[in-house]
């Protein structure tokens, strides 16, 4: 099944007539069979299996914009230098 | 000759005699130790020494009873001499000395020499004493005497102490700042450590680690779990040294997990080091969040590789959990880049008809069957994938399953609805459609309604089997395999099967799937619960059935229970099509008939099942008793079923008959089967003529002598007269008549004995029995 919209080059959202103009041109182009045209044409004349070939678009998802993220936490200060390495000396 | 023998004779009485002499004075030399007079004791054994085998061995053991005075009196050195004395007698030993006594006494000894030089090692600095007692090691393993059982034990104390006290060097070492040689201290104590399991051990293994971070090396990280049962000081040291080391050498996160496991307590030095970890968990979050708003960026600039998408959607969760630990919340806001991302990647490998990750993309994304939509680009992400790449043994049931998740989904259908704008005035119907329900949808679009299909109200359901029709098309073409090509579509009628199935049953709003998505996804115990809800409901077994596909563990559950009923059936009737009756057996226990009563269509799907396998068997063998050991086991189950029950007499009168008429078969053990089939069918007619026959044949064998189960067959006997049914009754007469011909065939006097039973003998007496049964069985009343 190839996709009718593409076979036709027409928008998701053709009307009748541009379906029909889109078969012509199609002819003209000689890209695809006459039959893959008419069949195309009649898919997409046809409801339920226009419905079908819309299944056959991806979909985008809900998607908003993201913030950048931020981050507002700043390190204290202190070095290695601060602690006593013996602090827990086993030898005392 | 004579001479000779005499002179031998004579040199053999002399050499008694002198050995006789000698045994004497040594049994004399022995009353003297008694009496503790050691020194005569001695010097009548010295002169033994060449003439008795034990002289050497009593004169040592002289020296041994004085050294053993010696030492309780506390005289250690004096005794230790005399002690040496009975180790120097060994010179004394001759060719005749008792060698194994003298060893024994030598041995004791050695071991006694040993332990006071062991014990009066003097108390200096612990070097000497290391000396002393390496020196006393040595003079034991070098003797020809340590063989007392008591060495190993004095060897091992020796070792303890010398361990112990290399550890104390080391430590003296360790404060002094002279690591290395700590070390080493440490290292030796080990080699001479005895016991590998307790604290000295442990600490030992600590003061070598602390040492090698005190020196800056590498410690041994296969130690860490013995450092663990060192002694807490040595343990807090151990780690907190090594947690600055882990700083220090940038390993911050190793070191906060070593205070977080290790040194999770409160110390304002410890308070120190977490704070040092948390500056760099600070600075590395900086850093990471700095780089995500880059890419970012490069997302919205339409600059973002495709494998920058792919990696950032990969790693958004795990990154953001790390990251959340130090801005509370940024998961969420880094949780939120998934659709934007999935969105940009769907549309790179849409365009390069990469579908395969266009799949693993989607199912990705976190509950992703929730969405219509994604559910949708499941769906034709499947369908092109099969389109454009070979169906194999790998990926066939994933696509088959994405794909059938996907189209039997009506709001699936319905989000494809609200992406196209129609120019006519199109209103869809659901009344078809599959995966749908009035009570499904709360809320549908305003061009959607549930009314009957008319030219401009469209079927979306049509719409679906269209779709269905085309992808089954489209397998058809692409599975070329044969074996693959049977499996393929065994698997997809199989799916197919089961979503419909749920879909019918479950009233409820789910997430509807294939078997095989719901398992690999997790979504089968939702399932599960709403199909066990409509069994206890409504004990609609469908449920049960539609549920079986869908397990994926043991719970208590009424789907697990009716499955395991249905394995048994199965098992049941695949026994009886091999006609084994072990297999029968084995299959069937008290339990799981239990389990198969609980279901009705269960029984009576095995009525009919079990009726039928057992009727094929018996047409394919007529005459085969395993055949009828299956049928009784199975009335054992079905003990009210009327056809079974006709099944097992019939074929029990055709084996009996067909093996008696053919001398295969005892007349007795035709009895026993049909006294069998007359308990299971007591009117049949047929069993009831041929039990007579048999009973009339097997009496006639005992009064001619040829009965080998006389009492086995009166046992028959008793049994059917206590249940004589009527139809036995119709036909007992001929019971009478053998009578009769067997009466009548005797003489008059003989006659009137038998029927009076006065002055019978044996024979007579059983003739009589045997007529007594054939009147009994065959009266008209009674």
């Amino acid at each position: 099944m190839k996709n009718p919209y593409e076979v036709l080059g027409v928008s998701q959202n053709a009307t009748k007539k541009e379906i029909i103009k889109g078969g012509m041109t199609a002819m003209k182009q000689r890209i695809y069979t006459l039959q893959e045209i008419q069949l195309a044409q009649k898919q997409l004349l046809n409801p339920a299996k226009r419905l079908v070939a819309d299944f056959m678009y991806p979909s985008k998802i809900k998607a908003k914009r993201p913030k950048l993220l931020s981050i507002d936490i700043k390190p204290e200060n202190i070095s290695i230098n601060d602690i006593n390495e013996n602090a827990f000396d086993s030898l005392k | 000759m004579e001479a000779l023998i005499i002179i031998v004779i004579i040199g053999i009485v002399l050499l008694l005699v002198y050995l006789n002499k000698a045994d004497t004075k040594f049994k004399n030399a022995i009353r003297l130790i008694e009496k503790k007079r050691f020194d005569e004791a001695q010097e009548a054994l010295f002169k033994l020494i060449s003439k008795h085998p034990l002289a050497v061995t009593k004169y040592a053991e002289c020296f041994y009873i004085k050294a053993q005075e010696l030492k309780n009196k506390g005289k250690i050195s004096d005794a230790i001499e005399i002690y040496n004395k009975v180790l120097d007698s060994k010179k004394l030993l001759t060719s005749l000395s008792d060698k194994t006594s003298f060893n024994s006494i030598a041995e004791t000894v050695f071991y006694e020499i040993s332990k006071l030089r062991f014990d009066s090692i003097p108390s200096s600095n612990s070097e000497d004493k290391i000396k002393a007692l390496k020196n006393n090691l040595d003079f034991i393993k070098n003797s020809e005497f340590n063989k007392s059982s008591q060495i190993p034990k004095l060897i091992e104390k020796h070792n303890e102490l010398i361990s112990k006290l290399y550890f104390e060097l080391g430590q003296n070492k360790e404060k002094n700042g002279n690591l290395i040689q700590a070390r080493n201290n440490y290292s030796n104590a080990l080699n001479y450590c005895v016991n590998k399991s307790d604290l000295h051990y442990f600490n030992l293994v600590g003061r070598i680690e602390l040492c090698k971070i005190k020196l800056n090396e590498n410690i041994a990280l296969e130690n860490i779990k013995q450092i663990d049962k060192a002694d807490t000081s040595i343990r807090n040291d151990f780690y907190f040294r090594y947690s600055i080391k882990l700083i220090k050498e940038g390993n911050l996160i190793e070191a906060e997990n070593i205070i977080h496991d290790k040194l999770n307590f409160i110390d304002p030095e410890i308070e120190k080091v977490i704070k040092i970890c948390w500056n760099n968990r600070i600075l590395s979050t900086t850093d990471e969040i700095s780089k995500i708003n880059n890419q970012i960026n490069e997302i919205y600039n339409n600059t973002a590789s495709i494998d920058l998408l792919v990696s950032l959607y990969d790693s958004v969760t795990v990154k953001g959990n790390e990251l959340n630990k130090v801005v509370p919340g940024i998961l969420n806001d880094l949780e939120k880049l998934k659709p934007s991302l999935l969105n940009r990647i769907l549309h790179h490998y849409n365009e390069n008809n990469e579908y395969g990750k266009a799949i693993n993309a989607i199912i990705k994304f976190p509950e992703f069957y929730n969405s219509p939509l994604l559910m949708k680009n499941l769906g034709n992400a499947s369908f092109n994938f099969l389109k454009n790449n070979d169906i194999t043994a790998k990926n066939y049931k994933t696509i088959i399953s994405l794909f059938l998740t996907s189209a039997y989904s009506d709001k699936v259908m319905l989000s494809s609805l609200e992406e196209t704008i129609w120019d006519d005035e199109y209103t869809f119907s659901l009344i078809e459609a599959v995966g749908s329900n009035y009570e499904l949808h709360s809320e549908i679009p305003e061009n959607v309604n549930y009314d009957e299909i008319t030219e401009s109200n469209i079927s979306i359901g049509e719409a679906q089997k269209y779709l269905i029709s085309e992808f089954e098309n489209l397998l058809n073409e692409k599975v070329t395999e044969y074996e693959l090509y049977n499996e393929v579509f065994k698997f997809y009628q199989d799916e197919k099967q089961s979503i419909e199935n749920i879909i019918q049953i479950i009233p409820n709003e789910i997430v509807f799937a294939t078997p095989y998505f719901a398992k690999r996804f997790n979504i089968s115990n939702q399932i599960i619960d709403e199909l066990e809800n409509d069994f206890s409901e409504y004990k609609n077994e469908e449920s049960l059935k539609a549920g079986i596909q869908y397990l994926n563990d043991n719970r208590d559950l009424w789907i697990n229970d009716y499955f395991e009923a249905k394995k048994t059936i199965d098992a049941l009737i695949n026994s009886i099509n091999q006609v084994d009756i072990s297999k029968f057996t084995n299959s069937i226990t008290a339990r799981r008939e239990k389990l198969i009563y609980k279901f009705e269509t269960l029984v009576e799907s095995m009525e009919s099942r079990v009726i039928d396998s057992l009727n094929a068997i018996a047409k394919k063998k007529s005459s085969n008793e395993t055949v009828l050991d299956l049928m009784k086991k199975s009335l054992e189950i079905l003990s009210n079923n009327d056809r079974l029950k006709y099944l097992y007499s019939s074929y029990a009168v055709n084996l009996c008959v067909t093996k008696i008429n053919s001398d295969k078969m005892t007349i007795y053990k035709g009895l026993q089967i049909m006294s069998s089939a007359y308990k299971i069918s007591p009117n049949d007619s047929r069993v009831c003529t041929n039990i007579i026959a048999l009973i009339q044949m097997n009496i006639l064998d005992i009064l001619n002598d040829r009965s080998t189960n006389i009492s086995s067959v009166y046992s028959i006997l008793d049994d059917i007269k206590a249940n004589r049914s009527i139809t036995f009754k119709n036909n007992a007469d001929e019971l009478l008549k053998t009578r009769n011909e067997i009466l009548n065939k005797l003489p008059s006097e003989a006659r009137i004995s038998i029927t009076s039973g006065a002055n019978l003998n044996s024979n007579w007496r059983q003739l009589k029995k045997c007529l007594d049964y054939l009147a009994q069985l065959g009266a008209l009343l009674q």
